[in-house]
């Protein structure tokens, strides 16, 4: 099964996912994924991350679909979604921080 | 209340600007993150699933209103408007950013609140009964004795890095509001036979992965003596604490592998050995404290309470309100009002941030000001005229905060759970929020009488599950959420060990299972019957035929 990469990101502790060259993505849909074949290189992107002091905690994630991706673990479903709790007034306040524009990769 | 002095403000100021520095040199590159995560951790902040995660402490559980409205303040600053009031007095905000944490404590810091041994290998924030000063039944106001445990614990050099995490409770009446048995140390306030104040000192209590009630380990220590034999049961503990497995790493572990008269005696020894003067509780730092947490004069209402009946006798809802949700006060005429943070189908212990706001007023229009903060997630407004509970309880229905279900089936007790939490095996809340959904008509709950649901999603039981008269553990099962339900617990009053009942539950199951229980107990009861008394009699026998018998 194909893999992707992920950590929190260093500054605002935002969950991120790992999608080319340089750029971590808060959308998971934006993930690159890899076979299996390839993790430890994976992994290494998310230690090189690391070490820029750009993200922290970073792992590789199986998942049984890429597009989008979709792992069959709901913690990691709570991770890149949010909480499943459904309060409304609450899901409208997060729903807006989220649709604030982000930093660059590196900001 | 008590009011920082100069060297409290030093502290804290520094405290501040220390961590100001850190974080800087943490973004900068400058310290890694394993150099980084305990200094973090050392002011109260955690990495969780979507984000950081700052948990600040909130004294004994006493709030001023302006240290209300700062929550709110920072609930809508720097977090998504909402914060959770947690299992142990703190309240925890969610989704905070690295770089303005530093900030964030800064404005905490200008009304005395912070959040330093909120995390780690510490003394934790010591946690007191939330209707102190209060009380009817209170023999002397634990805020007293919590805040000179504060200054005794704050930043000690020598119990900064202890085997494992250490918590403290206090309690100054018969009634025990504060579990200080499922607590390192519960301390409840008594007098001896000469009338001299002291404690009954409770040690090696705890939940999580071994929950056990703590046992007596001394029945008449003088207040004089309280730090220094804190202080002999501290340094047993650091002595012989097993560092070497977190999962035995407690001091009950210790407690219950020595045996309590061992460790009892062991503490005695090391407690002879200490400097009487050194450690010594003075009269006068004690009159002091006395004098701060002093409540004003409350003009004595006798009368109050008869006019108040013709107003419940006027609304039902009122009714239900004033029975579950107030509680008489020591002075005649004023109540003890809690605020439920449990609507039906919410999240237990959260308030949003114009709720908080909204509450800061009331408690300056109706409570002289003060705020209570409960372990089982509630808010409290100690000092109500009951003169003044009508209006009291519109202004609370406007704002969703007037559920009348204290102490019944949907004030559950609920940690974050894997919605939020980073340790979490199965998500709490959303359990909760069906359990309270499935029983949401009010009259019905009155009609079940007090009943304790818990629910922790791990088995580090933050949410108190063994302690519930009906306790939920998730648990992970192959990557399933599943759900093991225990019955008999006691937490309120009385602190007892729940039993797992059988094979657990899925996520609809445990719902189904939780009104199965209660319908039992309906029909096994008999007049004026609590529930956990009925378990008692009958033991788990008839409810497990229930439960498993079709399935």
């Amino acid at each position: 099964m194909p893999f992707i990469l992920s950590a929190n990101r260093l500054r605002d502790g935002a969950v991120v996912y790992f999608a080319q060259d340089d750029f971590w993505s808060e959308r998971i849909e934006d993930a690159a994924a890899v076979p299996e074949d390839q993790v430890l290189e994976l992994e290494k992107v998310g230690l090189d991350a690391e070490e820029r002091n750009y993200v922290v905690g970073s792992y590789a994630i199986e998942v049984a679909a890429v597009s989008p991706p979709y792992s069959t673990r709901l913690r990691e479903r709570i991770r890149s979604h949010g909480p499943t709790v459904g309060d409304l007034q609450k899901r409208a306040a997060v729903e807006d921080h989220q649709s604030r524009p982000m930093g660059g990769p590196e900001g | 209340m008590y009011v920082y002095d100069s060297l409290d403000k030093t502290l804290l100021n520094q405290r501040v600007a220390e961590f100001r520095d850190q974080v800087k040199r943490r973004l900068d590159g400058d310290l890694t993150e394993d150099q980084f995560k305990p200094l973090r951790l050392m002011n109260g902040l955690y990495l969780q699933l979507h984000a950081y995660m700052l948990r600040v402490a909130i004294p004994y559980g006493t709030l001023s209103s302006d240290q209300m409205r700062k929550l709110a303040y920072i609930a809508k600053t720097y977090d998504r408007g909402y914060g959770h009031f947690t299992t142990r007095q703190n309240i925890q905000f969610n989704w905070i950013e690295l770089s303005t944490a530093p900030d964030l404590l800064y404005d905490l810091s200008e009304v005395d609140l912070h959040a330093i041994q909120t995390s780690g290998n510490c003394i934790r924030n010591v946690t007191a009964d939330p209707y102190a000063g209060a009380a009817a039944d209170e023999l002397d106001d634990p805020r007293i004795w919590s805040e000179v445990i504060r200054q005794w614990s704050t930043l000690h050099p020598e119990f900064s890095f202890l085997p494992r995490k250490f918590k403290i409770a206090v309690t100054g009446s018969k009634a025990d509001r504060a579990a200080i048995k499922f607590h390192d140390i519960g301390l409840k306030i008594v007098r001896n036979n000469e009338g001299v104040l002291g404690f009954a000192v409770y040690v090696g209590g705890g939940q999580g992965r071994t929950p056990i009630v703590a046992p007596l380990i001394k029945s008449f220590l003088p207040a004089q003596d309280l730090l220094r034999y804190l202080d002999a049961v501290l340094r047993v503990y650091n002595r012989h604490g097993r560092r070497d497995n977190i999962y035995k790493a407690r001091i009950k572990i210790l407690v219950d592998s020595m045996g309590a008269d061992s460790f009892a005696a062991e503490v005695a020894a090391e407690f002879d050995r200490l400097d009487p003067e050194l450690l010594s509780v003075r009269d006068e730092d004690v009159s002091r404290l006395r004098d701060m947490f002093a409540q004003p004069f409350l003009r004595p209402d006798p009368d109050a309470s008869s006019s108040l009946e013709d107003l419940v006798k006027k609304s039902p809802r009122l009714g239900l309100w004033f029975k579950s949700n107030t509680h008489p006060h020591k002075t005649p005429g004023y109540s003890i009002v809690t605020i439920s943070l449990k609507p039906i189908g919410g999240i237990p212990g959260d308030a949003t941030a114009e709720q908080m706001f909204a509450v800061a007023d009331l408690a300056d229009r109706f409570s002289l000001g003060e705020i209570r903060v409960t372990y089982t997630q509630n808010l409290i407004l100690p000092h109500v005229r009951q003169a003044d509970l009508f209006v009291l309880w519109q202004e609370l229905e406007r704002l969703n905060l007037a559920t009348p279900n204290v102490g019944l089936a949907s004030d559950i007790i609920a940690c974050p759970g894997l919605d939020y939490c980073s340790l979490a095996n199965a998500r709490s809340i959303p359990i909760s929020q069906r359990i309270s959904d499935r029983f949401a008509d009010l009259n019905a709950q009155h009609d079940v009488g007090p009943l304790d649901i818990r629910i922790s999603g791990c088995i580090n039981a933050c949410g108190h599950h063994h302690a519930g008269h009906i306790g939920i553990l998730g648990v992970d099962k192959k990557g399933e959420e599943r759900y093991q339900l225990t019955l008999g617990g006691q937490g309120n009053g009385e602190s007892e060990v729940g039993k797992i009942v059988g094979p657990g539950f899925d996520e609809d199951g445990i719902v189904d299972a939780v009104e199965t229980v209660v319908s039992t107990y309906l029909t096994l009861r008999t007049k004026g019957e609590e529930f956990s008394q009925t378990l008692a009699r009958t033991g788990q026998g008839p409810f497990k035929e229930r439960l498993y018998d079709n399935r």
